[in-house]
């Protein structure tokens, strides 16, 4: 991982078309703004992490029969 | 060719029919190839998206409208271009379903659908930005 030291207003370039930009401290919160091609998706660590555990969690689904399941959703809906 | 599934044991599947996931699933980067098994259309509401590779990585997947009728994913125009699509409208869209012990506890993911172009079988799953869909969505409300 690569470690910089920012003051507020001051920013990152990654690559050609990324930029970090520190906006505000205030206590232990800082405001980030980021500045990327449409093409590029930013999320919170968070977001992306609570999909992967999802997705891990999915997976143990427990079988059976899923037609059981089907008309169960079928006759909730 | 042949391939080994979680829910089916060994099945015949036609190379046609591989779905190619160029960044694999989220957590699951390497798996590129899957497929999915049962009877694609509307009247089989729970199938599964299998990886070729690895048997145990199969997922179940609904059709999202079943669960949330007013489903309206904002795919993104850089995600629809990614899979060579010409509109949103070419690709199917499926949700992840969790299946807990508790079958009424079952959630599907309306936060990161899964979305296949059909006519060159590429597919992604991605992140919808809005805040509206969540993660674990329960299938079954509380009465």
């Amino acid at each position: 991982m690569l470690v910089l030291t920012r003051k507020r207003d001051q920013a990152i370039i990654i690559g050609d078309k990324i930029e970090i930009t520190v906006l505000e401290i205030k206590g232990d919160q800082i405001r980030i703004g980021i500045s990327a091609p449409k093409d590029v998706p930013v999320f919170r660590k968070e977001v992306y992490t609570e999909i992967e555990q999802e997705n891990k969690a999915a997976l143990k689904s427990t079988e059976g029969d899923l037609r059981n399941i089907a008309e169960i959703i079928r006759k909730n809906m | 060719m042949q391939i080994n599934t979680k829910p089916y044991g060994p099945v015949t599947i036609n190379e046609e029919d591989i779905i190619f996931f160029e960044n694999g699933l989220i957590g699951f980067e390497a798996s590129r190839k899957f497929v999915l098994l049962g009877n694609r259309d509307a009247n089989e509401t729970l199938i599964w998206l299998q990886s070729i590779d690895t048997e145990d990585l199969a997922f179940v997947v609904i059709q999202p409208p079943v669960v949330k009728p007013d489903y309206k994913p904002a795919i993104r125009g850089e995600e629809i271009e990614e899979l060579e699509a010409d509109n949103a409208s070419d690709l199917l869209v499926y949700s992840i379903v969790t299946i807990p012990e508790e079958i009424k506890k079952m959630t599907v993911n309306l936060k990161a659908p899964v979305i296949i172009n059909v006519k060159n079988n590429k597919g992604k799953q991605i992140i919808l930005n809005d805040d509206k869909y969540a993660i674990k969505e329960l299938v079954f409300t509380q009465n």
